[in-house]
């Protein structure tokens, strides 16, 4: 069963907070008749962010990330690791 | 006070992803990302983002925790790092290698 929904003065027309933030695909199939798909836009020079690899990593970084807040870093401190 | 852009960049390197990631590259490779890190630790975030050298982009495709933007920036001529910004912080958290076909 459809819901009708008054278009705003900008021409935007709410889906609900359950939807803030995600992408969709607006297809206007014909004129005043669209059909929306929710999705992820992914630039191609971001796709090898979304290999398994390299995003099991950064989920990994950011979970940490989460749980620790922001600390100085030495780097000299750093450099004599490499330097070993 | 929010940071303004003219504050000095202040370096979080702890993430331990990001160092796995530093010190299982090759020894010339961790140098050169050694002398990016103190060239950024001299930075203001207005320097940051305006840097050719660095190409410093916002991440579209997904964000970090609690939605929170995440970044890229070229860490050295082989390496990008993927990091997230609070306040005057720069929290790097991994390294990946550059792909040269998508960032040309």
């Amino acid at each position: 069963m459809g819901t009708v929904k008054t278009i705003g003065k900008s021409g935007q027309v709410s889906l609900g907070k359950k939807f803030a933030g995600q992408q969709v695909l607006v297809e206007e199939i014909e004129s005043g008749t669209w059909v929306l798909k929710v999705g992820r836009f992914i630039p191609q020079n971001e796709e090898w962010l979304h290999n398994p690899k390299d995003k099991a990593d950064l989920d990994r970084a950011l979970e940490w990330a989460e749980k620790h807040p922001p600390q100085a870093s030495d780097l000299d401190k750093l450099e004599g690791q490499i330097d070993t | 006070m929010p940071a303004s852009i003219q504050n000095r960049v202040q370096l979080d390197l702890n993430n331990p992803v990001f160092q796995e990631h530093l010190f299982r590259l090759q020894r010339n490779e961790q140098v050169h990302i050694l002398k990016t890190l103190r060239k950024l630790s001299q930075m203001t975030w207005a320097q940051v983002y305006s840097d050719n050298g660095l190409r410093w982009e916002a991440i579209v495709s997904r964000t970090g925790p609690r939605g929170t933007r995440l970044y890229t920036f070229r860490i050295s001529k082989k390496v990008r790092a993927v990091a997230c910004r609070e306040q005057a912080w720069m929290r790097i958290l991994s390294l990946h290698p550059d792909h040269d076909s998508a960032y040309r």
